[in-house]
């Protein structure tokens, strides 16, 4: 057994999850490798000074019931009971989508952002235990997985090496030497690609990846006059696993799609969609010897494609509902739940050319914020009140922020403007679980005018960028 | 306890004896992990108190897709450091609890293993949400690396990187410390 592997094995070993022979072999190991011991000992240190952190402690008797008795009081109303008996739950369904549209649209306005009191969120200092990305190492170049597309074999060069050392994930504290990779098995052959310096290809499950050299993987795409001559788009559809393949091969399709392309602008702005569709295109485009170069995958993510999506690269852009056709024939999905996903990711995407959606960062922590629709036959209390009593419109809308305060005079300044929210006819402001916790409620007497199919309970929206 | 999300729903929607069982599940725990950090026992049963308070106040708000006992441990977490804030005239931020004095007096090891352990409270409390989810899953809910793979929704062998990795981030954080 080698160091590597017998630190993984302490940590089982600790927990009494390895069996009988890693056991045996690491027991062995351990005989001979003071380095490893020595682990396991500060390891197993560890580990029971956690335990003792954890451990009960015996509360003073009759200490749980004071616990219960000082809970706050929830009276039920009258008034409550009538809403419950009329609500038509289904009814309520669109309204969260718009809702939580306009309120980050107006949450994020600079005005009111300015009196939110942001927080750079904690990230930790991972040091060396950073997760890696897909990597390799060769001739002492690091070189990241790329979304490029071997679109003709014939483009692949010679052999330029093996990987000699593979880091699995998460235990990346591994040091990287030339030969290493972080996902890719040992053994793996890696070959040069003609006519290209920065990238190297590999074949992985049965298929060609692209490597590029690190710095030169986020260049800026432009879709210039290579792109209009394409011979074809090729897109693949996933669904559940299954791969799929469709061609446009259609010359004015094809110039039209690349006019398209040229004439977007990335975007600051982002969304995505937690019962997302996905789709990725590519263009097959010629070198002068009749080879299909290196190109590009470009993702689409959209959810109804009647109501458009956004392709992605390393940037985003917002793809029409037109345009969205040509790739993604056929009806719409139903489900429409936004979420943020992602530690660390920053969306950039219209929702619709109407209503912006501000940057929005999720931390390793969660979501920073979330947005909920409180149904005319839920119940929700604060302060030992019953929210649908205690705030005027049919519908609340619930948005809950967390690493965010809100101070006094922003709260008057919010609830004074509240009305700039179409349809909003109430507000609420107060302090969440945490000190830095922040629910607001909004009323609502009518639907929003704005269709969608069907979404999800709840909405989670990334809050206040991390800079 | 059946399931607990159905025990959250209900208590979200007000059903007291279903908070009940949250108390009865976690008050012990709790009132241990807070000691770790307080040492004071008056103190701490304050915070146990206040912690549920808030708990039931916002329960609604908590995302039943989350870990509870995660979302639970960060109130009581963050009213133990207010309450040391508070305590400490100087503000000294929730990161480093290294300065403050022990309220407990007794012999010098004594308050050396104690510092150990609100530094190793701290070190666990900065650890990035789904590593903190793990630990706490672990070590309050006495799972196995199977259940928490249940629990969680991810493979055991993902259990098992992240239980690693955690502890090595935890070491790191202690390290920095010094």
């Amino acid at each position: 057994m080698e160091c590597i592997e017998a630190r993984k094995y302490i940590s089982l070993y600790i927990d009494g999850e390895i069996d009988d022979e890693k056991r045996r072999e690491l027991l062995e190991h351990m005989k001979t490798c003071s380095e490893c011991a020595s682990s396991y000992d500060s390891m197993k240190s560890m580990d029971s000074s956690i335990k003792d952190i954890f451990c009960d402690k015996k509360l003073p008797e009759g200490f749980e019931e004071k616990i219960m008795n000082n809970l706050p009081e929830r009276k039920e109303s009258t008034v409550f009971h009538k809403l419950r008996n009329k609500a038509k739950p289904a009814m309520l369904i669109p309204v969260l989508t718009i809702t939580a549209v306009l309120i980050i649209l107006w949450m994020s306005s600079p005005s009111i952002l300015n009196f939110f009191n942001k927080k750079v969120p904690d990230r930790g200092t991972g040091g060396t235990m950073a997760d890696l990305a897909a990597m390799i190492r060769l001739n002492d170049v690091d070189y990241l997985a790329s979304d490029d597309v071997v679109a003709d074999e014939r483009i692949i060069g010679g052999q330029i090496g093996k990987i000699t050392k593979s880091i699995a994930d998460e235990h990346s504290n591994t040091k990287i030497t030339n030969g290493s990779a972080t996902i890719l098995p040992v053994g793996t052959t890696v070959y040069s690609i003609n006519d290209m310096n920065d990238a190297i290809a590999v074949k992985y499950n049965g298929k060609w990846e692209v490597y590029k050299k690190r710095g030169t993987d986020k260049l800026r795409f432009l879709f210039n006059d290579d792109y209009a001559n394409a011979e074809k788009i090729i897109i693949s559809y996933n669904n559940d696993g299954k791969e799929s393949k469709r061609e446009i091969a259609d010359r004015n399709t094809i110039t039209a799609v690349v006019k398209y392309l040229k004439s977007v602008r990335p975007e600051d702005q982002a969304i995505q969609y937690s019962n997302q569709n996905t789709c990725s295109f590519y263009f097959y485009i010629k070198d002068g010897s009749g080879i299909g170069k290196i190109v590009p995958s470009i993702m689409i993510v959209y959810n109804d494609p009647k109501l458009g999506g956004y392709i992605s690269y390393d940037h985003y852009y917002k793809v029409t509902p037109e345009v969205l056709k040509l790739f993604v024939p056929g009806t719409a999905n139903t489900g429409y739940d936004v979420s943020m996903g992602g530690a660390f990711q920053i969306y950039d995407a219209y929702l619709s050319p109407k209503f912006l959606i501000r940057r929005f960062v999720k931390d390793e922590n969660g979501p920073k914020a979330q947005v909920k629709v409180i149904k005319k036959d839920e119940k929700i209390w604060s302060d030992g009140k019953l929210i649908n009593d205690t705030l005027s419109g049919n519908y609340k809308l619930m948005v809950l922020m967390r690493g965010t305060t809100i101070q006094n005079k922003a709260a008057e300044k919010i609830k004074s403007d509240y009305k700039k929210i179409p349809g909003a006819v109430s507000i609420s402001i107060s302090k969440g679980e945490t000190d830095d916790t922040t629910v607001i409620y909004i009323g609502f007497d009518k639907i929003p005018n704005y269709k969608f199919d069907e979404f999800g309970e709840s909405i989670m929206i990334l809050m206040n960028g991390s800079n | 306890m059946i399931d607990e999300k159905t025990v959250i729903k209900k208590a979200a929607e007000g059903d007291r004896d279903a908070f009940g069982e949250l108390v009865a599940v976690y008050a012990k725990r709790l009132y241990g992990f807070l000691y770790a950090i307080l040492q004071d026992e008056h103190d701490c049963l304050d915070i146990v108190q206040e912690t549920f308070f808030k708990a039931y106040k916002n329960i609604f708000t908590f995302d039943t897709n989350r870990s509870f006992v995660t979302w639970l441990f960060t109130i009581a977490k963050n009213n133990a450091f207010n309450y040391l804030k508070s305590r400490n005239r100087n503000d000294l931020g929730y990161e480093s609890l290294d300065n403050i004095e022990s309220k407990a007096e007794g012999p010098e090891e004594k308050i050396l293993k104690k510092e150990e352990t609100k530094r190793l409270a701290d070190a666990i409390s900065r650890l990035p949400e789904k590593y903190k989810a793990i630990i706490y899953l672990k070590y309050i809910s006495n799972l196995s690396y199977r259940e928490i793979g249940k629990r969680l929704n991810i493979k055991e062998s993902l259990v098992e990187s992240r239980i690693y990795t955690a502890r090595q981030k935890i070491a790191s954080f202690l390290k920095e410390g010094v």
